[in-house]
């Protein structure tokens, strides 16, 4: 696999674990705006390398988390529901990472909820 | 390039987006390169404090700074020898900064256990969604550092943990208000590091363990007895979740329950040689406690030796060390050919290491064995408890861990291996892998027991014929199966169509030897056991008889070998249980075949003992008489078998049960349409006029006691006969 390829594969599993347990802090404490920051930040980074290696699933998946989270950044009230959502997307981003680690391509599918 | 983060942000905000429910299918991804660039070179930066390195590269260093602190200590030891000499000074910065650097590369293996913890907070989110509970999950001391290898293998206890926690422990909002408890439900995780071992608390502030319910089960199961139980203090009681197959969930709920429990917690930190108990259980709340070690790469160790090798025992699973042998007071018996260890009034398998290995060719001589005084490491694994023989026990020794080389890797006893200070390499022996050679003390045996254990309290006993045939060991056999002793004098024994026979009450009956390859004694009388099925008579001839005891039973092993039903313990002496279908079924079958009693043929009938040698006993008896006999093992068990829409033409069912017992479920088949009609057997241990009584008006038909054989058959046809005629 190419290396950069793996790098990323890494990089992005440890990025998703700290978002996981950010979120559900954040989700406790909907007003701590440098918790919001960190996992937006974490985010977009992991969005930025998706599209830099032309892995279009992911990018849009996480570009789509990452909106959520503007909006809550923005003032949007952070309801259980919208943190299940980008929860459950993360979930997904971690099965077509599983996937890219198999075969060393992104999966094909849908991700459309 | 020189656009700060927040800008980007914005600009990504601003970019034409999906609405806020993450559907990307239309999702614009204009300007992606660009950003992706910027963002890349942002996360080099942030990684410049740390490197990332493969675990094969820190393996490498840890043996090789082993290897080094080996060298150092020989160096050591030859300066030592030495009076003057110009080496020590450097010698000594040596072995300092080889001591800092095996610390190092120690702590360069380390991770804080945070790393174990950080799905955990998620769990809990999707715990608490889904119970709808409100759970707090509260961690502390995460930057405790541990082994990374120890911190996999504790991930998946610490979340069953968690979830038990979250499932049993915490009550939900409406119970929580009804005990004066704030409606958050807290689990609190803590990690502290103590010696050369990290601890780790999983509290949680919920309704605490059902000591009811536990005692409740642990009865049911057989693990223990009321007496026992009486003295037992709570926490003694709730610490039976720990004993395989435990679960006092009433129904199996989609987190946890499936009756595969703490069991399997334990023994999974167990296998890295930690410890897990239960330290506190309240209405407030309770608490557990692990106890893992820091790193599996350094560990206890006890050396011993064996047919002149060394060996060192992973020192987390021995239990104790002791003295084998009739001088020591705990003798080895041979039961099936398989030695035992007689340790307080257990029986402990025993295995010869030095033949395990292969390090001796022959088989150990019994006798051998009983004279010579052999020191017995006594070794724990999970459940299982047996005994290995070895030569010498030298001392404990904190030795490190090398991975087997690829080439010894197929000899699964090892584990790894060491080398010690004076430079030898020796092996470290798998407790795991040699304690799956012992035949297994299997659950089915513990329960087995404990049933008996529990007949033993209600002074329940079976008169048991003691003989000898073939070997030395003591065999025994159920006096109320046998007929006749009867003493036949050699002369009279006569080959007929291919095996022996004897003219016995103006009949000939078939003679069968215990040992097959045994003649019968040239001269004297041939003591002879007789047994009748259906009125033929069969004759099993052996060595000698010993004595007629009345003990109570307790099949301790269960045993592999076809004839032998188990192993018991009778006056401190071990005992072979002979399975009497084993040796004459052959001959009963062939005068069923051409007997004129075949009305019991084909009737199916449903036998429900909770006792598995109760089980073991009838249903060769039954079989052989024609019954098509089908097994429960309690009453739950049979009434499912109603359930599932299962027919019988006879029921024969223990009184004395744990859960419901026999007449609760005679009641019950009384009462239903499908199976009222169907005739009752009651079998019991005791017999009293109340128990009679109570017995016909819950719906059975006979009552006979258990271990009387011909009751029973006769009970069986009266039974047969009566519903024949009604029917």
């Amino acid at each position: 696999m190419d290396e950069l390829l793996s790098e990323f594969l890494t990089e992005t599993g440890e990025s998703l674990d700290q978002i996981d347990a950010g979120l559900v802090r954040f989700e406790q404490e909907p007003n701590d705006a440098d918790m919001l920051n960190a996992i937006f930040r974490l985010v977009h980074t992991v969005k930025g390398t998706c599209g830099f290696l032309g892995l279009d699933r992911l990018a849009k998946l996480t570009h789509a988390a990452e909106t959520l989270m503007g909006q809550y950044r923005d003032g949007a009230s952070v309801t259980v529901e919208g943190v299940s959502v980008i929860l459950a997307s993360i979930d997904r981003i971690k099965e077509i990472l599983a996937g890219i680690e198999r075969v060393g391509l992104e999966p094909p599918g849908s991700d459309a909820i | 390039m020189q656009a700060t983060l927040d800008e980007l942000e914005r600009a990504w905000r601003e970019a034409p987006g999906p609405d806020p429910e993450p559907a990307p299918s239309e999702t614009s991804v204009a300007a992606e390169g660009e950003t992706a660039t910027e963002a890349g070179g942002r996360s080099l930066v942030a990684r410049a404090q740390t490197v990332r390195v493969s675990v094969d590269t820190l393996e490498h260093l840890m043996t090789t700074v082993s290897e080094l602190v080996l060298t150092r200590n020989q160096l050591l030891d030859i300066v030592r020898r030495t009076d003057e000499s110009e080496f020590k000074t450097p010698l000594q910065r040596l072995s300092n900064v080889t001591m800092e650097l095996q610390e190092g590369v120690m702590k360069a293996r380390m991770q804080p256990i945070a790393n174990a913890w950080q799905k955990l907070p998620r769990l809990v989110r999707e715990l608490s969604l889904h119970l709808g509970k409100k759970i707090e999950l509260d961690m502390s001391g995460g930057e405790t550092e541990l082994d990374r290898q120890v911190l996999e293998m504790i991930k998946d206890p610490l979340t069953h943990m968690i979830r038990n926690a979250a499932d049993h422990g915490l009550e939900d909002p409406i119970d929580r208000a009804r005990a004066g408890k704030a409606p958050l439900g807290r689990i609190a995780l803590s990690a502290y590091q103590q010696g050369g071992y990290i601890v780790i608390e999983v509290h949680d502030d919920g309704r605490g363990l059902d000591v009811q319910k536990i005692r409740a089960k642990a009865l049911e199961t057989g693990l223990t007895t009321l007496a026992e139980l009486d003295r037992m203090s709570d926490l003694d009681i709730c610490k039976f979740i720990f004993k395989p197959g435990f679960s006092t969930a009433s129904g199996v709920s989609e987190i946890s329950g499936r009756g595969v429990g703490m069991d399997v917690v334990r023994n999974n930190i167990e296998l890295i040689g930690g410890t897990v108990e239960l330290r506190s259980t309240s209405p407030d709340g309770s608490t557990f406690l692990i106890k893992i070690p820091l790193t599996l790469a350094i560990m206890a160790a006890l050396i011993v030796e064996v047919a002149g090798e060394r060996f060192a025992i992973p020192q987390f699973s021995v239990v104790e060390l002791v003295r084998a042998g009739e001088a020591a007071g705990h003798p080895v018996e041979m039961i099936n050919d398989t030695a035992v260890l007689r340790l307080r009034d257990k029986l402990l398998p025993l295995i010869d290491f030095a033949q395990l290995l292969g390090l001796k060719a022959t088989s150990p001589n019994p006798d051998l064995l009983r004279d010579t005084a052999l020191t017995a490491v006594v070794i724990q694994v999970g459940t299982n408890l047996f005994g290995v023989l070895v030569d010498k026990v030298f001392r404990t020794e904190e030795i490190v861990v090398k991975p087997l080389s690829s080439v010894l890797r197929h000899v699964t006893m090892f584990s790894g291996n060491t080398i010690l200070g004076d430079g030898s390499v020796i092996m470290i022996i798998d407790p795991n892998a040699v304690g799956a050679r012992v035949s297994p003390v299997d659950a089915e045996a513990e329960l087995a027991h404990a049933t008996v254990d529990k007949a033993e309290a209600n002074e329940a006993r079976t008169a048991l014929l003691l003989f000898r045939a073939g070997s030395q060991t003591l065999k025994a056999v159920p006096l109320s199966l046998i007929t006749r002793l009867e003493e036949i004098s050699v002369e009279a024994i006569e080959r007929c169509n291919g095996g022996d026979v004897v003219q016995y009450r103006g009949a000939l009956m078939p003679l069968v030897y215990m040992q097959t390859e045994r003649a019968p004694l040239p001269k004297g009388v041939q003591p002879v056991l007789v047994f009748t099925e259906a009125r033929h008579p069969a004759g099993l001839a052996i060595d000698e008889i010993v004595d007629i005891v009345e003990e109570p039973l307790s099949i301790d092993l269960q045993a592999d070998t076809p004839g032998v039903i188990g192993a018991a313990i009778v006056r401190d002496q071990a005992v072979e249980m002979i399975d009497v279908s084993h040796y004459l079924g052959e001959i009963f079958d062939r005068h069923r075949a051409r007997g004129p009693e075949e009305t019991a043929r084909g009737l199916k009938l449903l036998l429900v003992d909770d006792s598995q040698f109760f089980r073991d006993m009838l249903a060769p008896l039954l079989t052989a008489a024609g019954y098509e006999v089908t097994l429960a093992a309690s009453a739950a068990e049979a009434l499912a078998l109603k359930d599932k829409g299962e027919r019988f033409d006879l029921i024969v069912s223990d009184i004395d049960m744990p859960g419901m017992d026999g007449i609760d479920m005679a009641k019950r088949i009384k009462a239903d349409t499908e199976w009222g009609d169907v005739p009752m057997v009651a079998l019991s241990s005791y017999s009293n006029p109340r128990l009679i009584e109570k017995c016909h008006t819950a719906g059975f038909e006979s009552y006979v006691g258990k271990f009387d054989r011909h009751s029973l058959m006769h009970a069986l046809q009266e039974c047969l006969k009566g519903w024949g005629e009604a029917a």
